[in-house]
């Protein structure tokens, strides 16, 4: 066998396997989603990656044209970059949200701190109220 | 809760003492601070305590919120920021928990504050005038805050650190919403300077904390410096609101 043949067979099995991993992984977010243990909009973000990878992997000529854009000789070793880059975003995707349910959070715990304080302050107000009405009567 | 109501005839003082677990010290200082000053209040914010600061400050009929998470000392002193606009104070002072604070030198921030036309003031243990005995890490890491600040607003500050402060009105309308929930002290300075606030210092004497340990000691400052530091760029860099 030629080898530009056999390294690109060896390079085909790649992106069949990364086509696996892609519908496995799409799967179980399906899976995750079902069971409601992650949310529609989290599901996305994180689709995006097998359905990305599952794109660059059966498209071949687009990985080459890719590849040879980025100066990349193997064209499936352009899948690392790929995926590298498609999970930081996500990993900043979800740092943005998880910044922004603190926030969140912290104005939520200080109003029901302050609602608190006023409940308190009323119950003390009304037991005042009772215990001089008691001794009037 | 109308936020804007205010009365005008004698300021209404708010003394906000963030406590984490301070049952040893609270209602000292509590107590301490309501007789500090004529016309004073006193509200603890309980940042969750997992000792029995909480029970104390109901037997003891402290004023007080009690947050249902830990929220850290920025969001605690913030929560006190958001009671006293809700409830129309005039002026907010902060004070630790833990008894280093001297509330008998509260009139010292608020005199100085109205004398100078001041935003805010910070009770500061290395302004001139002061002779205070401190360790040289704590120093030079007070220094070269002061430097950094001095760099991206102009004005030497030269106790950025201090938890010991006073705000108006109008420092609080800009603190309840956008006080820093990391490193607050200068993460606070820097955001007033650089919003257009009027900020000075006054030196006080502090005391020896009553319980507890600080947590910025030995490697902790160094790290706490680059934190900071960090924090600081990042606030002059940030879009301003």
């Amino acid at each position: 066998m030629p080898d530009t043949a056999h390294t690109y067979m060896y390079g085909n099995r790649i992106l069949y396997l990364a086509i696996g991993a892609g519908l496995l992984f799409l799967l179980f977010i399906i899976q995750l989603v079902r069971q409601r243990k992650l949310s529609e909009r989290f599901a996305l973000a994180w689709m995006i990656i097998p359905v990305l990878l599952i794109l660059f992997s059966s498209n071949r000529e687009l990985l080459e044209r890719l590849a040879v854009l980025a100066g990349i000789a193997y064209a499936p070793a352009l899948m690392i970059p790929i995926i590298f880059g498609l999970f930081t975003l996500v990993s900043l995707y979800f740092s943005i949200k998880a910044c922004k349910s603190e926030q969140q959070l912290t104005k939520l715990a200080q109003e029901v701190a302050l609602l608190r304080q006023q409940i308190w302050q009323l119950s003390q107000a009304k037991s005042r109220e009772n215990e001089s009405s008691h001794s009037k009567s | 809760m109308d936020g804007n109501k205010k009365t005008m005839a004698t300021p209404r003082i708010l003394v906000i003492i963030p406590a984490f677990n301070e049952e040893k010290s609270i209602a000292s200082v509590a107590h301490a601070a309501a007789a500090a000053h004529p016309g004073i209040e006193v509200l603890v914010v309980n940042d969750c305590s997992t000792d029995t600061t909480a029970a104390i400050l109901r037997e003891e009929g402290i004023n007080h919120v009690s947050l249902p998470v830990n929220l850290g000392i920025g969001g605690a002193v913030q929560t006190g920021f958001l009671y006293a606009w809700e409830n129309g104070h005039d002026v907010a002072v902060q004070v630790d928990g833990d008894g280093q604070h001297p509330p008998q030198q509260i009139g010292l921030l608020l005199d100085a504050m109205s004398r100078n036309g001041w935003d805010a003031v910070i009770g500061s243990r290395y302004a001139r005038g002061n002779q205070i005995v401190s360790s040289l890490a704590r120093r030079i890491g007070g220094g070269v805050l002061g430097a950094i600040i001095r760099l991206g607003t102009g004005q030497w500050v030269s106790d950025p650190t201090s938890g010991f402060r006073a705000y108006n009105r109008r420092a609080l309308e800009y603190l309840r919403r956008n006080y820093p929930q990391e490193y607050p002290e200068p993460i606070c300075a820097i955001e007033l300077l650089m919003n257009g606030y009027k900020l000075g210092e006054v030196p006080i004497v502090m005391q020896e904390r009553q319980h507890g340990q600080s947590s910025i000691q030995g490697l902790n400052t160094l790290l706490y410096m680059i934190k900071v530091i960090f924090a600081i760029i990042i606030v002059r860099i940030r879009r301003r609101r």
